[in-house]
């Protein structure tokens, strides 16, 4: 395992190394004094191997391994609690026409803590829709193994919620049934289940539309159903599949507020395949990297952002440095740069980076103003008793 | 801009819009039809006698073809006899629309020619009746059927083949067969609506129950839903609305089949008043019993289409499509 995470990572390492520098040593010793297991400690050795190399990683941004003492505490806290999810040496190929099989996923490992958040990221082409429909069981996998609680993974159930990019919603039920749907297949009784979707449904500010079908809503509130819908069967994981991909930018962050507002107040666990790097920061405890053909965990990081998080954040130079971490794992190994690239401001946002580190950043200023502008207009969170035993906090 | 709004591609028309062109394309055949009838200088390529003249076998009221009417004129004249006089007509199978109304009228209320036979709004009952149970049938059988080979490509593989060759086959070519096994009255009709509708049921709702999202279904899945429950839970609800629009086409079908149907043993129903009417040449009494199919056809549509609306509010589509 660890030498195929070389084999990826071998390359990159020797160009950091050549740009040498002085160590980032305190923020080393903690994250790896926190790392414990299997999958973590061979991609945190070679985070250390790096951050040595990195004192001045990007233009005067601090590394991406740097923790302040809270985040630090924060994540002792996560590595403490129980592992939800056992990924190990995941492979999955796919038959071609000729015969030959196509691998999609190779070797993948990873662990996940409960009440752990998630994200998974890679240039397009790197598995991470097959990664996460193989953890929903909508996809069986070539080797490996996949424990859920201890227990393999073998076919789709209600122990994993899924939310798809294209909300899935039941058309021909009304939004309050469409909640009910799980708990009635799942065997409990109607009045039972009309109860608990409309608990669920005011969780996220719709119990009002409890009687509208779903295409009288918008996108943005199409997801929130799917999300509850998802929760409702109090899966001890959910799988959320580039959810908010479909949504325009200023829902897309409302939704993501929305989502880690929901995430604080229960205990889920979280993972959430996403192509949008901010995206990716803002939400996570834990960046997945893959790279493409095949997919393979590059890296995964921890996010030295303080949590709770808001867009405001996006100019921090903790998010700068992680995002720039990002860029490089995900754009480095593109043959083509203009691939995978397009979509979204991601150049103007390494420029901001760039921007922040020289000190004169009118493009930094002006997404600080954006983001404190989305800030304030965020809307009200219903104020609810917590729907399950939420024992330590997220924050 | 330049282009008025009713010639741009896939544009939505207002309500008005929508329904002053649905008036007009009932009332611009119509209006063609009005136009041959009533104008002498449109076509009119016969002449009916007013006067039959000298010529022996021609009586008043009667057609004839212009060029047969010119020769008598002139062969009348050579002789020094009184020539026939008549007027420009259209042939005696094109009815004015004011007789095909007449007829409407007429054909209903014209007692039957013999004492036994039925009166005209009884053979259309009995038409809706053999039409009504050939659809049943075919449906109680050929929608469960469709569903399954929709949902499960083993069942699929199982009979569509065989569906696909026998879809081919004409209806009718198994009347002989279906008078021998079933008799000569319902029975056989019945069958043939069935044959010349159930195959094709069968293979245009499998085609449906294909095209549901497969997301929903894996949505489903990852709720907890079990296989048998996908199906009652997910499947069916899921292609409702277009299945209910596959029975409205399918219904169409069925109709179309009515007249073939109903020739085979004795002939009954609605093709019954149709034969005999074209018999004794009142064929304004045809123009109006065909009618009268086309529009209980339609009628029926327009209520199950209505009805679909309030069944389906969740299906935006519906409605768009008739049968």
């Amino acid at each position: 395992m660890g030498s195929l995470a070389g084999q990826g990572d071998g390359l990159m390492n020797e160009l950091l190394y050549r740009l040498g520098g002085s160590a980032a040593t305190a923020a080393t010793a903690a994250t790896a004094a926190a790392s414990a297991h299997g999958a973590t400690v061979a991609h945190r050795t070679h985070g250390q191997a790096r951050s040595e190399a990195l004192a001045v990683p990007k233009a005067g941004l601090p590394s991406y391994l740097e923790q302040s003492p809270q985040v630090r505490e924060r994540f002792a806290r996560l590595h403490a609690r129980e592992i939800i999810l056992t990924v190990s040496h995941l492979e999955k190929s796919f038959a071609s026409t000729r015969g030959s099989s196509t691998p999609a996923l190779q070797d993948v490992c990873f662990q996940t803590h409960r009440r752990e958040f998630l994200c998974v990221v890679g240039p397009s082409g790197c598995g991470k829709s097959t990664l996460i429909r193989i953890l929903a069981g909508l996809e069986p996998h070539s080797a490996g193994e996949v424990l859920l609680g201890g227990r393999p993974v073998n076919g789709p159930g209600s122990d994993r919620g899924m939310v798809f990019q294209g909300y899935t919603l039941f058309p021909w039920l009304t939004v309050k049934k469409n909640v009910m749907f799980g708990l009635e297949v799942n065997g409990q009784g109607r009045l039972q289940a009309e109860r608990e979707a409309l608990q669920w449904l005011q969780l996220v500010g719709l119990e009002k539309f409890a009687e509208s079908y779903p295409h009288q809503l918008s996108g943005g509130m199409k997801q929130r159903v799917a999300i509850v819908r998802a929760l409702a069967n109090q899966p001890r994981i959910l799988l959320m599949d580039e959810p908010f991909g479909a949504l325009d930018a200023q829902t897309r962050a409302r939704m993501q507020a929305h989502l880690q507002e929901i995430w604080r107040k229960i205990d889920i666990t979280i993972i959430f395949i996403t192509h949008d790097l901010d995206e990716a920061i803002l939400l996570a405890d834990r960046v997945l990297v893959l790279s493409a053909h095949p997919g393979r965990v590059q890296e995964l990081i921890e996010v030295p952002v303080p949590r709770r998080r808001s867009l405001a954040q996006i100019i921090t130079p903790e998010f700068l440095a992680t995002k720039a971490r990002l860029e490089e794992l995900i754009y480095a190994e593109q043959d083509v740069p203009a691939e995978g690239r397009g979509a979204g401001g991601e150049h103007a946002d390494a420029g901001a980076a760039e921007a922040y580190a020289r000190g004169e950043d009118p493009q930094a200023a002006a997404l600080g103003r954006a983001a404190r502008a989305l800030a304030e207009e965020q809307e009200q969170y219903p104020v609810l008793a917590r729907m399950t035993d939420v024992s330590d906090n997220v924050d | 801009m330049g282009q008025p709004r009713w010639l741009r591609i896939h544009h939505p028309l207002s309500p008005r819009a929508r329904l002053t062109c649905g008036v007009l394309s009932f009332v611009l055949p119509v209006a063609l039809w009005c136009l041959i009838s009533y104008v002498p200088v449109l076509w009119h390529p016969d002449v009916r006698i007013t006067d039959p003249g000298s010529v022996s076998y021609l009586d008043v009221g009667s057609t004839l073809p212009r060029a047969a009417f010119d020769a008598e004129v002139a062969a009348a004249r050579m002789q020094g006899q009184p020539p026939p006089r008549g007027v420009a007509a259209n042939p005696i199978y094109l009815p004015t629309p004011l007789q095909v109304l007449e007829a409407f009228y007429g054909a209903f209320s014209t007692p039957p020619p013999t004492r036994d036979g039925p009166w005209l709004h009884q053979s259309l009952w009995h038409s809706i009746q053999v039409i009504f149970w050939g659809y049943v049938i075919s449906s109680v059988i050929g929608v469960p059927l469709g569903i399954l080979c929709g949902a499960y490509a083993s069942i699929a593989r199982l009979s569509e083949p065989f569906i696909e060759f026998f879809r081919y086959l004409p209806a009718p070519a198994f009347g002989a067969l279906a008078v021998a096994i079933l008799g000569i009255y319902d029975g056989p009709k019945i069958a043939i609506i069935v044959i010349g509708t159930f195959f094709q049921q069968v293979l245009i709702i499998a085609n449906t129950t294909r095209k549901l999202d497969p997301a929903l279904l894996e949505a489903a899945l990852t709720l907890g839903t079990r296989s048998r429950q996908l199906l009652t839970r997910v499947v069916v609800p899921g292609v409702l609305p277009e299945l209910y629009r596959d029975q409205r086409v399918l219904l169409g079908w069925a109709w179309t089949y009515l007249i073939v149907a109903e020739l085979i043993g004795t002939t009954s129903g609605i093709t019954w008043f149709i034969t005999q009417q074209a018999r004794y040449q009142h064929f304004a009494n045809v123009y109006a019993a065909i009618a009268m199919i086309g529009i209980i056809g339609l009628g029926t549509d327009m209520v199950l289409g209505a009805l679909g609306r309030r069944l389906f509010p969740w299906d935006r589509s519906l409605g768009r499509v008739t049968g």
